[in-house]
């Protein structure tokens, strides 16, 4: 593994077992993405796409192969471990934006620096000066019902980058979202991740954002296809 | 963290609002009735409070509660006097007898004869008068919501009827015999609600109906270092009377209420039914609530926060709902006891009723906080993209 690799998963495999079947969502994965990378992940629904993001972002555990994530293997830390992993190296962004609805879109942010042991209105000052990075400090104070779904997003985005995070897994980040805002919102990321040198990871079925990326990976079936 | 759970409670108002409600609801009913059973309760041995004078109370061994009289004879007070350790020993009639108004009515009421010497026994709060004034021809002193109510005179005044207190001066017809109101004091009310009037003991056993024993009780004062259990005990085994402290008979009285009557049943059921409606309320709306906001309880766990936090944000959550709940609830129960203080209303707030109300918050609390428990904390972090 060269030292400038980010994450780098082999052979991993991933069961979801039921009474009725056991579906295999990752068949020997073969990854590799370097530090600072911007990786898409594209395929039909239930290809595993998700089910990898979530293996990487140390949120499920596999069930064969490894998974490396900046030097760790991430099946060999403790749930403690890895919630603290989660805490410190990776921010998310969700499809459905995921923010906390009675709270203001600075509290939000804050989330990942709480979650980390910082004072609350420290964290709050840190959460705005966030914001402002995504153009959105004026709505500091506001809640998201009030904000567009653009705005939501970059809201988001905020609480993802907050505390710098080394990864950042994005969920179908403008599937919500029209074309416009969508491209928009694909730009703060984008450019935020390259003057942080932050390994992005997005799964996505916009075929409109494909030109972010430095690399686009095609999953089907559980296998990484091209 | 837990700022961020307080406001992911208060800002999700509608269901905030119905656990508020449902803990208010739980606590103003427990503690409202638990207080008005406190208060009957309290009523039941009301004579005694208003009595503090003895060290002891003597009496027939099969008194069952301080309105279950057993007279005795009267050369039994001098018996009791001479126990040693013994200081005073005075004699105290208690018996109901019917007074008629002057409308042409009767009233059954409480009398109460006390020592002629020493008026001892007699009601603690005068308003009205002196104890002293018992010594005047055909004295008696009547309890305040007495005077007031049932021994009132009905006038017609402007056209509409008033009821005029009795007052000093106001004469009473006890069992076809003259009693003139001498003073007017205010006692505890009387489990029947009936008036109490105080004379003196001779007077009393002469309007109480005729019966060859006419001593209720013997009130006995101890010398200073007397051994209250010796005296008891030589009281019982030489004279075969039963000697109780004050507290020790206020405990047998409402002993006897408590298990003869169909009183802590009726307030149970409906002190277990506020509890229920509590835990029912509240149980379901925190269970919904945890529904509502798994979604960013999910996305906490994802983003790092352990189960264990989320669980005490859970926690501090419920444990809000219950202390606002509980605050509002009785503060509204302390509100309405304040209201009725001077009333009729039994309602009594000793400290054990808030004490057991907020037991009951407590539990309602954590019964619905275990609803939403298991939700929580087999929340995967993975599930947030499944949602």
């Amino acid at each position: 593994m060269k030292f400038d690799t980010a994450v780098y998963c082999d052979q991993l495999r991933k069961e979801y077992r039921s009474a009725e079947q056991t579906v295999l969502a990752l068949s020997g994965v073969n990854l590799t993405i370097a530090g600072g990378e911007i990786l898409m992940l594209v395929g039909p629904s239930g290809c595993g796409k998700t089910t990898l993001i979530s293996v990487i972002a140390g949120t499920l555990r596999s069930d064969g192969g490894s998974c490396n994530v900046f030097g760790e293997d991430l099946n060999r830390l403790s749930e403690e471990e890895l919630d603290n992993f989660r805490k410190k190296d990776v921010g998310f962004v969700f499809q459905a934006y995921n923010l906390i609805p009675t709270l203001t879109a600075s509290e939000n942010v804050a989330i990942p620096l709480l979650l980390g042991g910082m004072d609350f209105y420290a964290a709050c000052k840190r959460a705005e000066e966030t914001l402002e990075l995504v153009g959105l400090y004026e709505k500091r104070s506001v809640l998201p019902i009030n904000l567009s779904g653009g705005q939501n997003q970059r809201v988001a985005l905020a609480r993802a980058i907050v505390h710098r995070p080394r990864l950042i897994v994005c969920d179908e980040p403008t599937s919500a979202l029209d074309a416009e805002t969508g491209q928009l919102v694909m730009e703060v990321i984008c450019r935020l991740a390259k003057e942080r040198s932050t390994t992005l990871i997005i799964v996505t079925h916009d075929n409109r954002i494909f030109h972010f990326a430095d690399r686009i990976v095609k999953m089907n079936d559980g296998r990484i296809v091209e | 963290m837990y700022r961020i759970a307080i406001k992911m409670l208060v800002g999700n108002g509608s269901k905030y609002l119905a656990m508020i409600i449902g803990v208010v609801f739980a606590s103003l009913v427990i503690t409202q009735q638990l207080s008005i059973f406190c208060g009957l309760m309290s009523r039941t041995f009301g004579f005694l409070s208003d009595t503090p004078e003895p060290d002891l109370w003597v009496m027939e061994p099969k008194v069952q509660f301080v309105d279950d009289i057993k007279p005795m004879a009267i050369s039994r007070l001098w018996q009791v006097k001479g126990i040693d350790g013994v200081e005073w020993a005075v004699p105290l009639y208690k018996g109901i007898v019917r007074v008629r108004l002057e409308g042409g009515t009767f009233q059954n009421s409480n009398l109460i004869g006390i020592d002629d010497a020493t008026l001892i026994g007699g009601p603690a709060r005068m308003l009205n008068g002196t104890l002293a004034d018992l010594r005047r021809a055909d004295g008696i002193i009547v309890d305040q919501a007495g005077a007031s109510k049932k021994l009132a005179r009905l006038a017609t005044e402007s056209g509409r009827s008033v009821l005029i207190p009795a007052s000093i001066g106001d004469q009473l017809e006890i069992n076809d015999q003259r009693g003139v109101i001498v003073g007017v004091a205010r006692v505890t009310r009387t489990f029947q609600s009936q008036p109490v009037i105080y004379t003196t003991f001779s007077r009393a056993t002469r309007y109480a109906p005729a019966e060859r024993k006419q001593l209720s009780f013997i009130l006995v004062g101890l010398q200073a270092g007397a051994d209250k259990t010796l005296i008891k005990k030589q009281i019982a085994e030489k004279l075969g009377l039963a000697a109780y402290t004050t507290d020790e008979f206020k405990d047998l009285s409402l002993l006897y209420f408590l298990r003869n009557t169909g009183i802590p049943i009726n307030f149970g059921i409906a002190v277990l039914l506020a509890f229920l409606v509590g835990v029912a309320i509240v149980g379901q709306s925190f269970y919904s609530f945890t529904l509502d906001n798994l979604r960013y309880f999910g996305t906490l766990r994802a983003m790092g926060a352990s189960n264990f936090l989320l669980l005490q944000m859970m926690a501090l959550q419920a444990a809000v709902v219950g202390s606002v709940g509980f605050g509002i609830g009785s503060g509204i129960g302390s509100l309405f006891y304040y209201v009725s203080r001077n009333s009729e209303l039994a309602f009594r707030m000793p400290w054990q009723v808030p004490f057991i109300a907020a037991s009951a918050v407590v539990i309602i609390s954590l019964l619905a906080a275990l609803l939403s428990l298991r939700k929580i904390a087999t929340l995967e972090p993975a599930m947030v993209f499944r949602f």
